[in-house]
């Protein structure tokens, strides 16, 4: 009803002028001035009050000019008060209805150094209030116009940003304003023209009280009568200008210059607190770029051990080793699974006293096995002190299984190497005992005269040459069947046999034995090489574990055709196997009597030399009765 | 004073060989011969051989020289003898062990020899 009026002094009067309210500032003023019952009076008896005065033509002015299509008028004026000087600034608002006056109100402001310095406080607080909530530059130009310039009575304001050599206007205010939020003239300035131009360049505020005369003005817009400019930094260099105009010779004072230079730092803090921050948020992103790009978990725990902060990996982690859904601020119980909780609590009580800590556990998850490395590091603030603690969970497992297949390695190296040795040892040995023995004979032979006790000697001498040659082969078997690629071929097996006695004939005892011969196939296809070791061994046996106390000893060999398998069966009636050797009998160095000759390879490297062929080798063996192999050999080869 | 020399050794030529060279160092000298740890045992443990001296296999079936050796240490006799071990082995383990026993006074290379002999008398 009242229009808007929003003035220091204030005062509403009916459509015969006379007063109907007046605000408290306007009642005081209206005392200073001794106006006696003002409350009663009347506008005409107010002007009356005044004849003479400077400002009373002003006010006659504005009452004549108010009109139902012009309801609001506003102006101003000076007041000499004694040694300053004030700007009034003045409006007066009309109410009508159907064109009859029906309100009027009137207002004014008392434009001082030390009003303009009390409003622009309080602007500035409704300035930081809503700068607070924006976060773009350009927009806080506008703020700036809205919350400041435009209401420390200024006729125009513009800010102007540097871009390189041109100032850019972005924002306005008055005259230079067009629209919600739109600058009338979008030209570009030039750093080295004009007031504005200068003070961008010389980083210094300048105020002309006319522009007439002034060697910088230069006419943009309209022939201004006064100018101020000031300078907006931002980190030591200038940033942009604030530019204010007036048509009115001298109507900037230092004040505006001084109150603008304000504003501009205002703007310059809320610029830097703006910058600063999008800096430390662009830091913060950086850094949890490097803790996300980790497969790793990290978790940083205050003191009371609640969660302060996780990467992603954490929290993914989390959910899929233990269904935890990690939460900032949670207990320890919501984040630590209760099998850990013991561990943690002593790492981390450790960690909160300044120790870097390191724990191994495993983890069992949807029948996988994890390793895990846990790493507990105090948590300091720039100054040393500790707030809390981080813990690094690290996938071991790829690491683990590395290490442990290694040492698997190792120690099956170590194995095998220790059976090498074991090997060697026992092979030196078993080929130095007959030597020793040849070289002690040799010794007597040198030293005796008598013939006959020499062909004792001699007799010695084949015996253990013979033990050490058959021992030397049964090592070179060994080590061939080990080297040699398997070769399948047809093999005529009569010929094998007759070759094998060849050999067997010298052989104490062989004479003592009764050889039978089954042979259903003539030949088979097989490994040669290997087929040969096979029967050498076997009839070797034979013969040496005949039982001298049976009249007649024999050794049945037969060799038939399975449907998969050659079927070689090698029988004797000798001394036997007891049951209980049966299952080491393919053992290294395994003798059923340790008395027994031999080395205690032969049935090792028969084992060896069979599996090699993918075949299979089975005793049946009775004690005093005799012994019976069967050796099954694949009809085709593994390697076909 | 007569000496009395054990040999235990599972090789019979190696038996014979040991036997004659030292008859040839010293025919003074009394042999005895046993074929495994467990009848040297018995000859020594029933009083029927009581050696100076013995000269003792490393590699036998049955009880291999060390485990002679144990079943000496429980058998209740007066040991007043040096054993010397006599082996064609040169596994180190077997040379330490040898080493590490104290009744053991030296350990010999087969074959056995008159200079050998010569050497365990001084």
């Amino acid at each position: 009803m009242l229009g808007n009026i929003r003035r220091e002094y204030c005062a509403v009067l009916d459509s015969n002028q006379d007063f109907l309210y007046q605000n408290i500032a306007f009642k005081q003023l209206m005392k200073v001035y001794e106006v006696q019952n003002f409350e009663s009076l009347a506008l005409s008896d107010l002007i009356q009050r005044f004849e003479g005065a400077a400002f009373l033509p002003y006010w006659q002015d504005a009452i004549d000019e108010v009109s139902p299509e012009n309801p609001r008028v506003e102006f101003s004026y000076y007041l000499d008060l004694g040694e300053t000087r004030a700007r009034i600034q003045a409006e007066i608002q009309a109410v009508y209805e159907d064109s009859e006056l029906l309100y009027l109100a009137i207002g004014m402001d008392e434009v001082t150094d030390i009003y303009l310095k009390h409003r622009f406080e309080k602007l500035k607080s409704n300035f930081l209030t809503r700068a607070i909530q924006v976060s773009d530059e350009d927009e806080l130009m506008w703020v700036l116009v809205d919350e400041m310039l435009s209401k420390l009575y200024f006729e125009d304001a513009l800010v102007l940003k540097r871009k390189g050599d041109l100032l850019i206007p972005v924002a306005a205010h008055g005259n230079q304003r067009k629209g919600e939020k739109g600058v009338k003239s979008l030209v570009k300035v030039p750093i080295n023209i004009g007031v504005t131009g200068r003070v961008a360049t010389t980083g210094e505020a300048y105020l002309t009280g006319n522009c007439a005369e002034d060697e910088y003005y230069i006419s943009r817009y309209f022939n201004a009568g006064s100018e101020v400019a000031v300078p907006i930094f931002l980190r030591g260099k200038v940033f942009g200008v604030i530019n204010c105009e007036s048509q009115q010779l001298d109507f900037f004072r230092p004040i505006h210059q001084e109150l603008l230079t304000k504003a501009a730092e205002i703007l310059q803090h809320r610029m830097e607190e703006m910058n600063s921050r999008a800096e430390l948020i662009k830091l913060e992103q950086r850094h949890l770029a490097i803790i996300n790009s980790t497969p790793n978990s990290f978790l940083l725990f205050d003191k009371e051990f609640r969660l302060m902060s996780y990467n992603t990996s954490a929290k993914k982690a989390w959910s899929y080793f233990s269904e935890i859904d990690l939460k900032e601020g949670a207990p320890q119980e919501e984040v630590i699974p209760e099998s850990l909780r013991k561990v943690f609590g002593e790492m981390g009580q450790m960690s909160l006293q300044g120790e870097h800590k390191q724990e191994f556990l495993s983890w069992h998850r949807k029948g996988q096995s994890y390793h895990l490395k846990l790493s507990f590091a105090p948590a300091q603030n720039p100054d040393g002190e500790i707030f809390g603690f981080t813990m690094l969970v690290e996938d071991d497992t790829e690491l683990f299984n590395a290490n442990q297949a290694l040492r698997e390695k190792n120690s099956n190296l170590e194995r095998s190497n220790k059976e090498l040795d074991k090997f060697v040892y026992s092979i030196s040995h078993d080929l130095r005992a007959p030597l020793s023995s040849i070289m002690g004979l040799v010794n007597l032979i040198e030293n005796s005269q008598h013939l006959p006790e020499t062909k004792i000697y001699g007799k010695m001498l084949q015996d253990a040459t013979e033990s050490m040659d058959s021992y030397i082969r049964n090592i070179l078997e060994y080590s061939r069947n080990k080297r040699m690629d398997i070769e399948m071929v047809k093999v005529n097996v009569k010929d094998l046999l007759s070759e094998a006695h060849g050999k067997f004939r010298f052989i104490p005892g062989y004479r003592e034995l009764k050889f039978e011969t089954n042979l259903q196939v003539k030949t088979i296809v097989s490994d040669p090489y290997r087929l040969e070791i096979i029967l050498n061994n076997l009839i070797t046996n034979a013969i040496k574990y005949r039982d001298v106390r049976k009249p007649e000893s024999w050794c049945k060999v037969e060799v038939s055709e399975l449907e998969d398998y050659w079927q070689i069966i090698i029988a004797d009636n000798g001394v036997g196997i007891p049951p209980e050797k049966h299952p080491q009998l393919f053992d290294m160095f395994f003798k059923v009597k340790s008395e027994d000759p031999g080395s205690g390879l032969g049935l090792y490297i028969l084992k060896e030399v069979v599996d090699n062929l993918n075949g299979k080798a089975e005793v049946c063996s009775e004690l005093k009765k005799g012994t019976t192999f069967t050796i099954l050999l694949p009809k085709e080869g593994m390697h076909e | 004073m007569s000496k009395v020399v054990l040999l235990i050794d599972d090789n019979p030529i190696d038996l014979m060989i040991n036997e004659k060279t030292i008859e040839r160092y010293d025919s003074s000298i009394t042999i005895h011969k046993a074929a495994s740890g467990k009848e040297a045992l018995e000859m020594l443990g029933n009083g029927s051989v009581k050696p100076n001296c013995i000269l003792l296999d490393i590699k036998m079936p049955v009880m291999n020289g060390f485990e002679f050796l144990d079943e000496l240490d429980k058998l209740e006799i007066e040991k007043n003898f040096g054993i010397h071990m006599l082996s064609s082995s040169i596994d180190p383990s077997d040379l330490r062990e040898s080493d590490e026993r104290e009744i053991v006074k030296s350990y010999i290379e087969k074959p056995l020899s008159i200079d050998k002999l010569t050497k365990i008398e001084a």
